[in-house]
């Protein structure tokens, strides 16, 4: 369900703990190609090997290919996710929401 | 707050999910490869102690030599590989407050296992068998199975921590 271009995904996977554990939620907007890329910024990614992914911004070299990381070592790493292109990325991460202790 | 209110909502709507993906998920994690990776050690110390009492040593006796020591090395480094998998992988945060002890074992089978691959010391394979057995144990506790220990029933015969499944 999508609101102004703010929809809400849930999380699975363990590769984004402790910022984002598994089942919490996250508020993403929708990605526009004149949106710019940050290092570190949290990002929903079309892989077309891996599905739709929640990883952060590692780098963007000079071809502006983007290479996203997890934030702990299950993650998949930076070398066997590629990068990827502007017009893979659906979404950014503008709120997270943690299921409380 | 907002968590409950979006979680209620899930149950409602189903929201998409999207994955943080892990290298290979697949839950699949046993601390019995690095125990019997740690017998194999044992027992390839064995053999080159048993070799060490020959008076003179044949060709068929040096090409053994170079086998057991090569199994003994890649023994170790399985040790070390598989002890890493658990710890890296599955090792998370509600275990380390369990066992606070953990990375400092870990890392203390790092080190036994690279005394116990530089040196032909039966001793050092022991020890490491201690520590491994003991990261079996922690492991199998976070999981609620309960352990028990027993010999294994091969030599080196050396006493392992089993799980006890129903």
């Amino acid at each position: 369900m999508t609101f102004l271009g703010l929809k809400i995904w849930k999380v699975t996977g363990h590769s984004m703990f402790p910022r984002i554990p598994q089942h919490s939620y996250v508020l993403a907007s929708h990605w526009y190609n004149f949106n710019k890329i940050k290092v570190n910024q949290t990002v929903l990614i079309k892989h077309p090997q891996y599905g739709l992914l929640i990883k952060n911004v590692a780098v963007v070299d000079k071809n502006n290919l983007i290479w996203c990381k997890g934030e702990n070592s299950s993650s998949i790493t930076v070398e066997k996710l590629g990068p990827v292109s502007k017009q893979q990325i659906i979404g950014k991460v503008l709120k997270i929401f943690i299921k409380p202790n | 707050m907002f968590y409950n209110l979006i979680n209620k909502l899930d149950e409602k709507i189903h929201f998409s999910t999207v994955s943080a993906h892990c290298d290979i998920p697949c839950k699949i994690y046993d601390p019995i490869t690095a125990q019997i990776s740690v017998l194999t050690m044992i027992r390839m110390v064995d053999l080159l102690n048993e070799m060490n009492e020959k008076t003179k040593l044949t060709a068929n006796d040096h090409a053994q030599f170079s086998r057991l020591v090569a199994q003994k090395e890649s023994h170790g480094k399985k040790v070390k590989e598989e002890i890493t998998i658990i710890w890296g992988d599955f090792i998370k945060a509600p275990q380390l407050e369990q066992f606070p002890e953990i990375h400092t074992l870990v890392h203390s089978i790092m080190l036994t296992a690279s005394s116990a691959k530089q040196h032909i010391n039966k001793q050092t394979t022991l020890a490491l068998l201690d520590k491994v057995n003991r990261f079996a144990e922690i492991f199998w506790e976070s999981k609620k199975v309960k352990t028990h220990i027993a010999v294994c029933p091969y030599p080196p015969e050396q006493p392992i921590v089993y799980p006890i499944l129903p």
